[in-house]
This record gives C-alpha cells, sequence and structure tokens, in this order.
C-alpha cells in the first residue's frame, strides 16, 4: 500500500485532481495539508486521505505545546529539519513522526548523534523530491547535495527514510515505482528505496491508527475487550 | 567488440496539457540524463525510445542494462516539456521486448 505522506493540497477544492492522479499513479492513500474532519478520511473514490499536522513552533516550550495539541488529532506529526535543539528534542520525542527536509530548508543538516536519537525513537527523516523536480543546473546540484548527504546520515545511524512527494500540484505527483527510483538517485540501494517508498510510510500510518484508536492506553497497554463487571451482586 | 545487454522499458507519460511528441520526448530524456550524469554516461547508455503513442502517452524505450536505474531517474526528473507538466511512470522492464507483453 504505497502511502504518499505530504501532498501540499492548496485548498480542498483541489482535492478532486489529487485524488485522480493518485489512482492514475497507483497510490492508495495520502496525507494532505487540509484540514479534515477526523484523523482518517476515505474519499468517494476509495483513496485515504490521513491528516497531517506541520509543527510550526521556533521554541522547545511551544513546541511541546503544540505538539500535545496536535498528537490526538492528526495521524502524521511533523517537524522540519531546523536547529541543533529543536532537532535533538523533536528526534527524542517518539510523539514526533517525521523530520522533514524540503524545499523550504535546504541546506539544513541532519548531525550523525539526531539520526541516533531518531532511531531510537522511531522517528523518520522525512525527503520531499518537490525541491528536486523544481530547480535545474547547480540548484539541483545543491539540492541534490543536501539530500544525499542527509540520507547517508540518516542511512548510517539506522535511521528509517520517508520519500513524499511535497507535490503542490498533482502532476508534481510521482508513481511508487518512480519514486523508488529518486531514492536510488539519492544514493539508496534497492532494498532502502523500496522500504522508503512502500514500508515505511504505512508502518508508521498503522503505529498512529491504533495509537488515535479508543482501544489504546499507552505504550504495550491496550484495551482487548470491554464489557460490564461480571460479578454482580 | 562485445555486445552490451539490453533492457526495454515499458512507461506511461502522463501529461497536464499539449501533445508531447516523439521527438520531443526523446530530447526531454537526452537533455535530463546529460545534465545528471554527463556526457560520458549519456553517450554510452544507448538510450533509444522504441516506440511512443503521443495520444496516451505509453510506450517502450530501450537502453544498455547497466545504465537502466539512471535512465529511467533521469526520465523522472522531468518535471516538463515545452509548456507541458508531466509525470513519467516507468511500468514495466524486460530483457526482450516479448517479455513486456
Amino acid at each position: 500500500m504505497p502511502i504518499d505522506l505530504n501532498v501540499r493540497i492548496p485548498s480542498s477544492e483541489g482535492l478532486d485532481e489529487f485524488e485522480d492522479m493518485a489512482g492514475k499513479l497507483g497510490i492508495t492513500g495520502i496525507a494532505p495539508s487540509i484540514n479534515l474532519d477526523k484523523p482518517v478520511v476515505v474519499s468517494g473514490k476509495g483513496l485515504v486521505l490521513y491528516s497531517r499536522a506541520n509543527l510550526q513552533g521556533k521554541r522547545i516550550g511551544s513546541l511541546r505545546k503544540e505538539l500535545g495539541l496536535l498528537r490526538r488529532r492528526a495521524v502524521i506529526v511533523a517537524f522540519p529539519l531546523a536547529g541543533v535543539e529543536t532537532s535533538n528534542w523533536a528526534a527524542e520525542d517518539q510523539r514526533v513522526d517525521l523530520r522533514t527536509l524540503g524545499e523550504d530548508n535546504i541546506g539544513s543538516t541532519l548531525k550523525d548523534s539526531t539520526a541516533t536519537m531518531a532511531k531510537h525513537s522511531g522517528t523518520a527523516l522525512e525527503i520531499q523530491f518537490a525541491a528536486i523536480l523544481q530547480s535545474t543546473g547547480l540548484n539541483r546540484s545543491r539540492v541534490l547535495k543536501s539530500f544525499r548527504e542527509a540520507a547517508r546520515t540518516a542511512r548510517d545511524a539506522g535511521m528509517k527514510i520517508v520519500l513524499s512527494s511535497g507535490a503542490s500540484h498533482p502532476i508534481h505527483m510521482r508513481s511508487p515505482m518512480a519514486m523508488t527510483y529518486i531514492g536510488f538517485m539519492l544514493g539508496m540501494n534497492r532494498v532502502d528505496s523500496r522500504e522508503a517508498v512502500f514500508d515505511t510510510p504505512q508502518r508508521i500510518v498503522e503505529r498512529n491508527e491504533r495509537k488515535l484508536s479508543s482501544e489504546f492506553v499507552g505504550p504495550g497497554v491496550e484495551i482487548v475487550k470491554r464489557g460490564g463487571n461480571l460479578e454482580k451482586d | 567488440m562485445k555486445r552490451t545487454r539490453k533492457r526495454y522499458l515499458q512507461f506511461t507519460l502522463h501529461r497536464d496539457g499539449a501533445k508531447i511528441t516523439e521527438k520531443q520526448f526523446s530530447s526531454a530524456i537526452w537533455s535530463s540524463l546529460l545534465s545528471l550524469y554527463g556526457e560520458v554516461f549519456t553517450a554510452d547508455s544507448k538510450f533509444y525510445l522504441n516506440s511512443y503513442d503521443a495520444q496516451k502517452g505509453t510506450g517502450i524505450l530501450q537502453c544498455n542494462a547497466a545504465a537502466l536505474e539512471k535512465v529511467i531517474a533521469s526520465a523522472v526528473m522531468i518535471s516538463s516539456i515545452g509548456t507541458t507538466s508531466v509525470s513519467f511512470e516507468p511500468k514495466k522492464v524486460s530483457g526482450t521486448i516479448k517479455g513486456l507483453g
């Protein structure tokens, strides 16, 4: 089940076109930037929409507050790669799913120590390839350098990688097979690239859907059966 | 000279706008390959567009087996041809045209 975890739909009116394109390309789920009524919505065309929240705060205090409010509402919580302090905080916090590297923060670096922390907390590096598609020549070379370095650091530390489109127009989306070839270009091997497109996004979504369900109490604790008290008077 | 192994790729070119001709599409792949991997690699890739239906956007391309991954990556990186935005979708790879079914 290939899922594109970052689709920048400008408004809910544009959703229809993205649904059509996702259908043509064989994508079964997307995480759009628009507000959804529920964390998971199945559209009329059978595409699964997962709510996504991008943390905007600049300091750890405000980020913690924002995260507390958003975690129970969104399936995907992402935070861009930024300064060392906030990066390390986000890498350690298990509630953050993705550390994003895209057109808004090209040049941000992923440190080895941050990647190692992220590996232990289960946070993945998200690479939005729209930035590669929209640049040419020397600019594209800079984008590729940034993405390849981050991918190498993540791979060496054992941090998972997710490839997403970051598409703001349906035609900027790519099929899952095409995305794996972008992974090769970023220095990943066949196994890692397939994992970044097919397995890791799926695993993150499944994990968070479980957490958002009413049966989830805490890590390792779930309600398996509900019922009244059997020892009635 | 030792013969090189070929690979054939069946693909679909999705577009948002005017039709893309075979020549335009072939040139776009050459340019992308040249820009991403350089002149020597482009020459060694032996890329050739076997067939292409401009209306449906479907077709078959061939290249050197060793260059396949990079040829596909170059095609995937094409975001527009002329004024038409495009999205390249690789479908199936085979060692023979017959194998593509």
